[in-house]
This record gives C-alpha cells, sequence and structure tokens, in this order.
C-alpha cells in the first residue's frame, strides 16, 4: 500500500505534503510516501531544505507591540469614556429622544401660534396664560415620558413612527377629550 | 454572554500586539498599522454585546483584516507610490543592540518582500507564519473552505519563498 502511495506520488503532491508537514502531522501513509519520494528527488530535497530555512528564518522575524500610546488611546475612547454605546445603543438612546423633542416641538408650535392676548392684559388673563404655560411644559414632560414607550426593538426594526402614532399624546385643541389627569393635576 | 469591562480590558491585552502585528505585515506602514489596531479595538467595544468573549480572538482578527483591505484599496486609489513608513528601529544601546538590528533589519527586508505579493498572499502567510493560527481560524477569518485555504496558503508559500530567494533574504 505504502510503495503504491510512493510510486503515485509526484513531485508537486510531494512539495503539497512537505507543506503540510509544516503546518502539523502527517499520516504514517503519507509520511512514508514523501520519504520514498525524496530518496529519489534531488530537486525535492533541495526544496523542503529552503522551504524549512524559510521557516526557520520567519521565526526570527520580532514582533511590533502596539505602542503604549495607542493603546492609552484605546482605553481613552472605550473605558474610560464611561460605556461609550455601541451604534445600536446610540440608536436606542437618541431616537426616542429625537423623537420626544419633535413632539415636544409641535406642541410648543401650536399653543405659541395661538392668538396671544395683548400686553395690557388684566390679572385674570395673565393668570390663564400662565396656567396655559403650565399646562404645555407638563404636556411636554408627559411626551418625553410618553416617548420613552418606544422599545430597542422598535428602533432596530425601523417602527419608531408607527409607535408614535399609537401613543395618545394630551394636546388641548387638538384632541377632542383632553387628557382629564393632566387637567386635575392643574385645576386647584 | 454579553462581555465586560474587565473581560474587555484582558482581551485587548491579550490580543493587541497580535492585532497591531497583523496590521503592520499587511500594511507596512507603522502610522495606518497603529490606527487600524485601534479601529480594530475600539469596535470590540462597540460591539461587546454582541461579540462572544471566546470569539473574540477571531473577530478582531476580522475585523483588522477587513480594515487593512479597505486601507489598501484606499491606497491603490490614491498612488502607487511605495509605502515606507516603518516600524520604529530598535534602540542601538546595550549588549543586544547588534542582534536586535540585525533582527530589525530581517523584518524590513521580509516586509518588502511581502508588499510584492497580493493582499490574499500576504493575509494567509501572515496569519500561518508569524500569528501561527490554525486552518479552521484561518479558515473563518477569510472566509475561505479548508481545501481553498490550505491550495492559497501553499501557493503563498511558493512564491514568497521564491521572491524572498531573488531578494536575496533568506539565510
Amino acid at each position: 500500500m505504502t510503495q503504491d502511495y510512493a510510486a503515485a506520488l509526484v513531485c508537486h503532491q510531494a512539495r503539497s505534503l512537505m507543506q503540510e508537514a509544516l503546518d502539523g502531522p502527517l499520516s504514517p501513509a503519507e509520511r512514508r510516501g514523501l520519504e520514498a519520494h525524496l530518496v529519489g528527488c534531488e530537486s525535492c530535497r533541495s526544496y523542503g531544505r529552503e522551504l524549512s530555512k524559510l521557516r526557520a528564518a520567519l521565526w526570527e522575524v520580532p514582533a511590533a507591540p502596539l505602542p503604549r500610546q495607542a493603546l492609552e488611546q484605546v482605553w481613552d475612547k472605550t473605558i474610560r469614556r464611561g460605556g461609550a454605546p455601541g451604534w445600536h445603543r446610540q440608536l436606542i438612546t437618541w431616537k426616542p429622544i429625537a423623537a420626544a423633542a419633535v413632539i415636544v416641538l409641535v406642541v410648543l408650535w401650536h399653543q405659541l401660534s395661538a392668538p396671544v392676548a395683548p400686553p395690557a392684559a388684566s390679572p385674570a388673563e395673565l393668570e390663564r396664560l400662565a396656567a396655559d404655560t403650565r399646562l404645555v411644559l407638563q404636556i411636554a414632560c408627559e411626551a418625553v415620558s410618553l416617548a420613552q414607550r418606544i422599545t430597542a426593538q422598535d428602533v432596530l426594526q425601523d417602527r419608531v413612527n408607527a409607535t408614535l402614532k399609537g401613543i395618545p399624546i394630551p394636546v388641548p385643541g387638538l384632541h377632542p377629550t383632553p387628557n382629564k389627569e393632566i387637567r386635575r393635576g392643574l385645576d386647584p | 454572554m454579553a462581555m465586560d469591562q474587565d473581560t474587555f480590558v484582558r482581551l485587548v491585552t491579550e490580543q493587541k500586539d497580535r492585532v497591531h502585528n497583523y496590521a503592520l505585515w499587511m500594511l507596512h506602514d507603522r502610522d495606518d498599522a497603529c490606527e487600524i489596531a485601534q479601529e480594530s479595538l475600539m469596535r470590540l467595544w462597540q460591539h461587546r454585546t454582541r461579540v462572544h468573549p471566546a470569539a473574540a480572538g477571531s473577530w478582531l482578527l476580522r475585523t483588522t483584516h477587513n480594515l487593512c483591505l479597505d486601507r489598501l484599496r484606499r491606497r491603490q486609489g490614491r498612488s502607487n507610490s511605495p509605502v515606507a513608513n516603518l516600524a520604529a528601529r530598535p534602540a542601538e544601546d546595550g549588549p543586544d543592540a547588534g542582534q536586535a538590528a540585525e533582527r530589525h533589519e530581517l523584518r524590513e527586508q521580509v516586509g518588502r518582500v511581502l508588499q510584492t505579493l497580493s493582499s490574499r498572499d500576504r493575509a494567509v502567510l501572515v496569519m500561518r507564519e508569524f500569528e501561527g493560527m490554525s486552518y479552521d481560524e484561518m479558515a473563518d477569518v477569510l472566509g475561505l473552505r479548508l481545501s481553498a485555504l490550505k491550495v492559497a496558503l501553499h501557493r503563498a508559500r511558493d512564491r514568497f519563498r521564491e521572491r524572498l530567494i531573488r531578494a536575496g533574504v533568506t539565510p
């Protein structure tokens, strides 16, 4: 069997086996076949010597460690930053905030675009304006709170808009039935 | 299993030189290699919730490999001039100064010859000969089948051997 294997071995197969021998042990049959081939092939023996010298030379090559300063910069931009979030975490963090900001802007725009009382308003009108302002601020806080219902899954699956549409925002004038809870909180 | 901060520190400490060394062999430029190594390590932090610590070594090398290929492509688009910003020479003082200088010179010679090979040849050679990676790990990083990897490695070795001899580098 070994003799057959050796007889069938041609130079390129023998060289391939020599390369494999660099990376790990050959099977007994392969080893015997290779040895039998090398006995009668000076060209492959020379190839094998060069290969061994090449490997020995490469092992002499020194490694190049990462400079200390470069490593310090890595620590600065990772663990020393206090947990810099990954891209998906960044999405989760800023998208709901952006959505909440849009809601707040819409509410404020709606309130500010409404007719404003003249400067010389009566004390009662001023009191009403102050109450409206408090209400707007409370609605804005509520909007931010509601926006937190947007889950990471919504962000990753690009369902932020759909989720936002499903969140009821109590805005006086925009909704037929204002949120009674907010009203109750404002009423004396 | 998510990667906590202590695990990240341990992995970076273990892998930083390997990643840098790989980038330096691939790019043959000190600044580029440093930048790529830093980028890879920082990406590990950014993706720490998705990378299993046991697979972090291969993940880092695959990331480094891809970043190196991107950098090489950009270089090709920019200029064909040879890169010569190599690793700093070792200090010339001390009892081993002569030997250190010789080894540094060898590294530069080998690096120059490596640059004449294709990026694929260079990658398989560096992974196998300098990083001592297993066939399985290399196949994983390079996205090759084992049989294709062996063929690629054998051919790369032959071309590298011929060019080293031609350059008079082989001892």
